[in-house]
């Protein structure tokens, strides 16, 4: 029996992420990570420099706000990009890959470049981001990816320049593979808000109060350590995309044995346990979000394992009434379903004989 | 002397090497208090170990040694001694900026600013930073309102260019505090230049630091007890570990420099 369709999407999806974590075998040429304030790329970024280490990649790190002792993985070739003309820092980039067309060992080493922002040059050189980009990609075993904060505006472009498409809608028309980085916790608590009906919360910038830059995500208790949430869309080449959304979480700390280099675990975000079913609000929002939530009785008004169960179980009649055109077609939806039963059949026989 | 600090707060004046903390302020919620703890912070706790000495650099462009002199001495800081013993150096971006003849004269171990032009900016900053530097230490630069000079330098003085000197500047110091403006017309409203890049700066550098302290006024208006929020969050950079430091803390500033640091309710 084949496995249902949910299943089948699972695994799909699940092996299209770790093949572009991995980045095997041009999985994607250029992925553009998508992140805000809220929730930084970082550790989407360092489980796949932690990937590429162990597929022997080399990593080269292009830095535009990074200081060298920042960088928080071991790399092969650090490029300043910072104040340099657009060639010059081609140069320098290039020179770092190795060019030996004799040698097949060199010839397939594999090469991950990683540019930690793509603000500077979109500000800077908007007219030249997709020329510089593409000539980054020689061959097809280096990989490009690269950061772009999407809550930072453009500094102000001089008026010839505002005829241009927006730099960060030509980054998207490029990039192969796009991944969008959200809070785990801010996620799940507009989901409980839709859930309810209820109208989404704001974090951060979006609250729109004056002072707050960054809001504050709230703890998830233990299991909420460091997981955030990616989005991701891939490209293929026929240029269908398939869409799906991530949690990406890291390794346990006790799990993590200094010889083997542990990696994240990828989880769809419908089967994580915080999305899927939703857990008593101040489980959620740590002790300070939940005050006032529950109504203080001498009654216990919450269900008990069994009774929850029992519950669920229950099979309401006439569910299929209440679907949009009923079950049986259009036009049906507010028919009384009733079929006689013999206790009917009987009085309604009595009735006939007295008439 | 530690009482002077909030024990609340003191956790978060470390600087890890090379860290980037941003203080962000509005109008009514003024960020000195902070910095002035920042400063003690750094200066007051002083080993014998010369290359352990911390020494601080202080950068502002609104307001004058005075003025730091006269809140630091509140704190139990002599600003003048620290200036001869060559662990405080100052930089005066207010008093000369715009008016080089007018501007007063200054003493040893005090730098005026004569011009806006960024590189001759940042090559005081380096300067003084080498001369601190000399005969071991860590140094800290705390910058005061970078945003001034980004909002009254005119056309010479861009994002990018801000951008790249601060991040030199950062590559030669041990941490670096800076305070910046976030009202919300300098923030969300995006329609002139001045705002536009003001909003970029801000944000950019919210993106690099580690730790973000922001101050803000209360939401439910004016109290006498309550001065205004803070609320410490990671920044872009922040390490993993940095998510549990999050939390907003309630401050009140008295009229005598003593700051009352405090949770919701307490």
């Amino acid at each position: 029996m084949a496995p249902p369709p949910s299943q089948q999407r699972r695994t799909h999806n699940t092996l299209l992420f770790q093949r572009l974590l991995n980045l095997r075998d041009g999985a994607s040429p250029f992925t553009l990570v998508l992140d805000t304030l809220e929730e930084s790329g970082a550790s989407l970024i360092g489980e796949f420099a932690r990937r590429a280490k162990i597929g022997k990649s080399k990593i080269i790190y292009i830095s535009f706000s990074t200081l060298r002792k920042r960088v928080p993985f071991e790399i092969d070739g650090f490029v300043f990009g910072r104040a340099k003309s657009l060639s010059i820092l081609q140069q320098e980039i290039i020179s770092h890959i190795a060019s030996s067309p004799g040698n097949p060992q060199a010839a397939a080493q594999k090469y991950l470049l990683i540019i930690d922002t793509l603000n500077t040059l979109a500000s800077s050189k908007p007219q030249h981001l997709s020329t510089f980009l593409s000539t980054l990609l020689l061959s097809p075993n280096i990989s490009l990816l690269a950061t772009h904060h999407t809550d930072i505006p453009l500094s102000h472009l001089p008026a010839t320049q505002s005829y241009h498409p927006d730099p960060l809608t030509i980054l998207i028309y490029l990039a192969t593979a796009i991944l969008t980085i959200h809070n785990l916790s801010q996620v799940v608590a507009k989901k409980r808000a839709r859930d309810k009906s209820l109208q989404e919360p704001h974090f951060g910038l979006d609250e729109r109060r004056e002072g707050i830059l960054i809001g504050l995500s709230g703890t998830l208790g233990a299991e909420g350590r460091a997981e955030v949430v990616v989005e991701m869309e891939i490209r293929r080449k026929s240029g269908r995309g398939i869409l799906e959304v991530f949690v990406l979480a890291p390794p346990p700390p006790n799990s993590s044995i200094a010889s083997k280099p542990t990696l994240d675990n990828v989880t769809l975000l419908d089967d994580h346990p915080l999305y899927s079913t939703l857990p008593p609000l101040n489980v959620l929002m740590g002790d300070g979000g939940g005050e006032g939530e529950e109504v203080e009785t001498t009654f216990s008004l919450g269900l008990s394992e069994k009774e929850r169960r029992a519950r669920e179980g229950i099979v309401l009649p006439y569910f299929d009434a209440q679907r949009d055109g009923g079950a049986s077609g259009a036009g049906m939806g507010g028919r009384i379903l009733y079929e006689m039963g013999a206790e009917d059949r009987e009085d309604f026989d009595d009735e006939e004989d007295e008439i | 002397m530690s009482t002077r600090i909030p024990p609340l707060v003191e956790s978060y004046l470390a600087l890890p090497p090379s860290s980037l903390v941003l203080i962000t302020s509005v109008l009514g919620a003024s960020s000195n208090w902070l910095v002035l703890r920042f400063l003690h912070h750094a200066l007051l706790k002083q080993g014998e170990d010369a290359q352990n000495e911390t020494k601080v650099l202080l950068m502002s462009f609104i307001r004058n040694l005075a003025f730091w002199r006269e809140n630091s001495r509140r704190l139990g800081l002599d600003l003048d001694k620290l200036i001869a013993s060559k662990k405080f150096a100052f930089v005066d971006g207010l008093s000369g900026l715009f008016s080089p003849n007018q501007a007063p004269t200054t003493r040893s171990g005090e730098i005026l600013l004569r011009d806006s032009e960024l590189s001759y900016v940042s090559g005081e900053l380096q300067q003084s930073i080498r001369s601190l530097s000399e005969g071991g230490g860590k140094v800290i630069m705390i910058i005061d309102q970078l945003d001034l000079l980004l909002a009254a330098g005119g056309d010479q003085v861009s994002v990018e260019g801000v951008c790249d000197k601060l991040l030199e500047l950062r590559e030669l110091v041990h941490a670096t505090v800076m305070t910046v403006s976030a009202d919300q017309p300098l923030v969300e409203v995006r329609q002139t230049p001045l705002e536009t890049n003001h909003s970029a700066f801000l944000l950019g550098l919210a993106h690099q630091a580690d730790l973000a302290m922001s101050l803000r006024l209360l939401d439910s208006g004016t109290a006498r007890d309550v001065s205004g929020v803070v609320r410490i969050t990671a920044g872009g950079q922040a390490a993993e570990s940095g998510k549990s430091l999050e939390r907003d803390l309630l401050y009140f500033v008295g009229g005598d420099g003593v700051v009352r640091v405090f949770e919701r309710g307490q």
